[in-house]
This record gives C-alpha cells, sequence and structure tokens, in this order.
C-alpha cells in the first residue's frame, strides 16, 4: 500500500478539476430537460425526447473518459497494487 | 408441445446455471476462520478483474425489472420510465469517485461491506449491526420481487405447465443452490451466462419484433409518434404526477444511492485494484442502452395487445414474444429474463448474509469466529423467509418494497459525507438518518410519493442533511477518538476536497 503516515496530505488528494466532467450526465438529462421534452423533430425516426435520452446515455461513457483522462494525466489513474496483502 | 420444448430448455438452463456457480470456486479454498473465508465468499477475495467487475455489476443490476416493469412502465406511461436510464448513468458516472473510494477504504481495513464500514468509521460495532437490520428490512423485498417476477415469467414461457408456485420455488433453490457455496465469484460466473443471453435475446428482439409487426423501423417508429404522442413526453400517459420534476428529483437521489446500494457495494470491493472500476465507471453506461428495448417493446405492446392493466402490463413483452416465436425462441428467452432474477436476488441474499454474519452476529464475541458459517446460513434464512412470505402473505413485502430505495438513500449522508469529514459525529449521523427515514416511511405510506411532484425520498434526504449538520455543529462532541484520520476517513483513493480535512496535523 501506499504511504498511509497521518502527517501532510496524502499523494494526489490536490484539486482534481476534470472530475468535473463526472457532472456532465446530469447536465444532459436533468438540467436541459425543459428544451427536450418534446416529440419533434424526430431524429431517425425517433421522437426528440428518446432520441436524446439515446444521446446522453452514449455520451455518459465519453464523460467519465475525460474525466479519467485528466486523472491520468497527473499520474492518478495508475493500476493500483495487486492483490494480496490485508483480505 | 411447445410447453415440452420451452420447459426442457429451461430446465437443462437452470442445472447449467447451478453448476456454472458451483465450478466457481473449483480450486480455491477458503479458510474456515472469520477473516479470509468471508471475505473470499463476500467479495471474491477481492480479486475480480475489469471483465469480471463489468459482468457482474451489469449483471446484479438489470433485474427482472428490465424485463417485466420497464416494459410495462413503457406501456402504461411512457416516457417517464426514462428515469431508470438516467439514474444508472448517472449513477455509473459518480461511481468513478464513489467505487475506488470504498474499494480502498475496505481494502485498506479488512471491511466487507457497507455496514462494516459503518462500524469501523464511527467505531461503534453497535452501529454496523443496526444498519446491518435497517439495511435487511429494505433489501429483503427485492428478494421477493425476483421471486415473484422469475414466477410469472416462468409460468409464462413454459405455456402454464409450471404453475406459479413452483416457479417461486425453483428461483428460491436454484439461487441458494450457489450462492451458499460459491458467494459473489459463483454470481460473477453466472453472470457471465446471463449477460450473453441477455445481449443476444434483447438485440434479437429490437430487430425481430418491429419488423413482424410493423414491417420495421420507420413503421413502428411513425405509428407511436402518430397515435401515441401522450406517452413520449413528459408527464407521459396518466402517470399521476410522474412529470419533469419528479423525473429530476429521482434520478438525482437514485443516482446517489445506486453507488452506496450494498450490492453494488459488493461489486466494488470484489475488485482486484481500483482502476478495474474507474474502467468500469467508463464501460458500464454502454449496458444502459439494451434498457431501450423493453421500453419500446413496452410501447409496441400498445398496438399488438391492447388493453392490459395492473400487473398484467408487466407482461407486455412476454405478450408479444410468447405470441409471434417458436417455442425454444421462447425458452431461450425465458431463461435470460430468469437469469436477470437470479443473478441479482443471488447478490441480494449473499450481501444480507455478510451483513449479518459480520455485522450482527459477528459483533458477538463468542460468534465471532465463524462469521461465514452465519453469513451462509442466513443466506439461506432470509431467501427462505421471502419465499416463505411470497406464499403466505404477498402483500407485506410489497408494501415495503415501496419504501426500499428512497428509505437506503437516507444513509448516503452517513456513508459517504461520514468518510470525508471527520468531523461528524456519530450522534448527528444517526439522528439524520432517524429523521430522513421516518419522514420517508410517514410520506410514502401516506400516499405522498410523489410530493408537490418531486420524489419523497429527497425531501427526506434534505431533512436528513439538515439535521446532520444541525447535530454535528451543536449537538455533543464525540468521546475521545485518537485515532489519525488516515484510519478514520477516506483520505487517499478519491475524493474531491477543497484543501485537506480538519485536524490533520501539518
Amino acid at each position: 500500500m501506499r504511504n498511509q503516515s497521518p502527517g501532510g496530505p496524502p499523494p494526489g488528494s490536490r484539486k482534481r478539476p476534470a472530475l468535473l466532467w463526472l457532472l456532465l450526465p446530469y447536465v444532459l438529462f436533468l438540467v436541459v430537460l425543459p428544451f427536450v421534452n418534446r416529440v419533434t423533430p424526430t431524429v431517425l425516426g425517433l421522437p426528440f425526447l428518446f432520441f436524446w435520452m439515446l444521446l446522453a446515455t452514449l455520451l455518459t461513457p465519453v464523460s467519465v473518459w475525460l474525466a479519467r483522462r485528466g486523472d491520468r494525466r497527473r499520474g492518478h489513474g495508475r493500476a493500483d497494487a495487486p492483490s494480496g496483502g490485508r483480505a | 408441445m411447445n410447453a415440452t420444448v420451452s420447459t426442457t430448455i429451461f430446465a437443462a438452463f437452470m442445472v447449467l446455471t447451478v453448476v456454472l456457480g458451483l465450478l466457481a470456486v473449483r480450486g480455491r479454498r477458503g479458510g474456515n476462520g472469520s477473516g479470509a473465508g468471508l471475505a473470499e465468499w463476500s467479495v471474491g477475495g477481492r480479486s475480480l478483474g475489469t471483465v469480471f467487475i463489468w459482468v457482474l455489476m451489469a449483471g446484479e443490476s438489470y433485474t427482472s425489472f428490465s424485463y417485466l416493469g420497464a416494459a410495462g412502465w413503457g406501456y402504461n406511461f411512457g416516457a417517464p420510465v426514462l428515469y431508470v436510464l438516467a439514474y444508472m448513468s448517472c449513477g455509473y458516472a459518480i461511481g468513478y469517485v464513489v467505487g475506488p473510494m470504498l474499494w480502498a477504504y475496505a481494502r485498506r481495513h479488512g471491511l466487507v461491506g457497507i455496514t462494516d464500514i459503518i462500524a469501523h468509521r464511527y467505531r461503534r460495532p453497535w452501529l454496523g449491526a443496526a444498519v446491518a437490520v435497517l439495511a435487511t428490512v429494505c433489501l429483503l423485498p427485492y428478494i421477493q420481487l425476483q421471486i415473484t417476477g422469475m414466477g410469472v415469467v416462468v409460468s409464462t414461457i413454459s405455456y402454464g405447465t409450471i404453475s406459479l408456485n413452483w416457479a417461486y420455488f425453483i428461483g428460491f433453490a436454484v439461487t441458494t443452490g450457489f450462492v451458499v457455496v460459491s458467494g459473489l465469484r459463483g454470481s460473477a460466473w453466472v453472470s457471465v451466462l446471463k449477460d450473453v443471453l441477455v445481449i443476444v435475446t434483447l438485440g434479437f428482439l429490437a430487430v425481430y419484433v418491429p419488423l413482424h409487426y410493423f414491417g420495421g423501423y420507420g413503421p413502428f417508429l411513425d405509428r407511436i409518434v402518430a397515435e401515441k404522442p401522450q406517452w413520449l413526453t413528459f408527464p407521459g400517459h396518466a402517470s399521476g404526477g410522474l412529470g419533469q420534476s419528479w423525473f429530476v428529483t429521482t434520478t438525482v437521489i437514485n443516482s446517489l444511492t445506486v453507488v452506496i446500494f450494498p450490492t453494488t457495494v459488493a461489486g466494488y470491493l470484489g475488485a482486484r485494484n481500483a482502476d478495474a472500476l474507474r474502467r468500469n465507471a467508463m464501460y458500464l453506461p454502454f449496458y444502459n442502452v439494451l434498457l431501450f428495448v423493453p421500453m419500446l417493446l413496452g410501447l409496441a405492446a400498445l398496438f399488438v395487445v391492447p388493453g392490459l392493466t395492473g400487473a398484467g402490463s408487466n407482461l407486455a413483452l412476454f405478450k408479444l414474444v410468447v405470441d409471434s416465436l417458436p417455442a425454444w425462441a421462447v425458452g431461450v428467452i425465458g431463461v435470460a429474463a430468469a437469469l436477470s432474477s437470479i443473478v441479482p436476488m443471488a447478490v441480494f441474499m449473499l450481501v444480507i448474509g455478510t451483513m449479518w454474519g459480520r455485522s450482527v452476529l459477528g459483533a458477538v464475541p463468542r460468534l465471532a469466529s465463524r462469521q461465514k458459517t452465519w453469513s451462509q446460513l442466513v443466506v439461506v434464512v432470509a431467501g427462505a423467509l421471502a419465499l416463505l412470505l411470497t406464499y403466505t402473505a404477498p402483500t407485506t413485502l410489497v408494501r415495503l418494497s415501496l419504501i426500499s430505495y428512497e428509505g437506503m438513500a437516507q444513509l448516503v449522508p452517513m456513508l459517504l459525507l461520514g468518510l470525508v469529514w471527520r468531523r461528524l459525529t456519530m450522534y448527528a449521523a444517526v439522528s439524520g438518518l432517524a429523521a430522513g427515514f421516518a419522514l420517508v416511511c410517514v410520506l410514502v405510506f401516506g400516499g405522498h410519493d410523489p410530493i408537490w411532484g418531486v420524489n419523497a425520498g429527497i425531501v427526506g434526504l434534505a431533512v436528513n442533511v439538515v439535521v446532520t449538520l444541525a447535530v454535528t455543529w451543536l449537538g455533543p462532541r464525540e468521546r475521545a477518538d485518537d485515532r489519525p484520520d488516515a484510519e478514520v476517513l477516506a483520505l487517499e483513493d478519491e475524493f474531491p476536497r477543497a484543501g485537506t480535512a480538519a485536524g490533520a496535523p501539518r
């Protein structure tokens, strides 16, 4: 395990602004709802609300990917210690 | 003839399920002691890689509701059913932060579930036991929902040959048959079979049903837009107040709840490392696309089998299947739906067993040395109890299930806020939980959910948080707890915090 000494901030616990990307699904599904709650225009035959929900579903992995990319750039998302130790 | 074919297929797959579940632990030896044996059984020895975690977590969160309820809601109300999609997607996204945080905390301190985490955080074994009892009350109804869901599916796809009562029992027997022995690892292996069947059958139905009944997607969608526009926007068709504000509040509270739901946490803790969880936060939302299929098929059923009401509408999807497909295909689709009951049921029972074995019975010094045995015993007892209540008092648990999710949501401050904020006292966490839970019970059982157009659970959660903060600031201070922050909080892996926690010596 990594260093657990109580003194000093633990490694990598400072601000991680890339995590704000994780709020994107909330924006797509919820914040814009009043604007997308409509049947027309239909896209690919889908009523607009259902098309939008499909789009939001497909963009959710993208938002997590962006958050993860931010973490990896800061050397944060490395694979942790393999199993072993306490179980 | 039809019945023989589909029933034979179903029976063969049920045998395969138990065998697969039992094979999962071949060559693995869990000790009989308290620590290693229980962790091996409850959280798969914390050894599952990215793929198994994906399969397991997808497997446990897509329950019989995906086949029955999602189609039924689509059929009855339309748009409001989209909440399932929204909260699962948002929940997976914030699981990117919460999953690794709980995983690292549990691994560091050798914990196996949320009650264990709470007992450690507040250093009070009795609190873990109390939360275990509360969580059991919330979880037991889900086992019954899976049993009854499986019952109607099996009885439908066997063309009535297998009676409801027998189908209930088969669900219980198959699940108990593997989970008692092989725990989380067995559930993950069975999930592989389940996910393959679910993906194949739903993918097939998504293409077949529009072609068979409407001559293609274009005509099918055109017809919905032209004839059923009421179903296509909020508040949906005759949904009784499931409008936009209900959708927003339900999505918010459910997405917070799903990340601490004991079964989700069991999946988290089973991971080999934190990165397996981060990757899964990215890959799991793709599974959500499959949820569109039962929703759309529910809408399709409006044209094909109009006039279903009440519980009958839950069978909207299966009416189409039985009506349009040969017996062998009906059997395979039935197996996929049955496994969608079995896998979640297995994890629900496993979690209840773990909570009792570790936090309730394990907290009694005289019993503490055989935690795994107690857990396995409680699995059988919990399953049998749910089965018995299904036979004798089916409405009791159905009524309880109304508060399951919104009640579980009240654990969010105690668990998540507690793990990042040292100052939060046990008194505050318990007061908040009690206030929130009581309010949810009053509102839901009083028939006020949704209230003022919003989800009653979020009203409870708001009161919960206010009480928690007030008692923390104004109430009694915690007795001297001299453990360092690193011991109490989930400091490292990984929660965004402005500055460091209070009280950490520099």
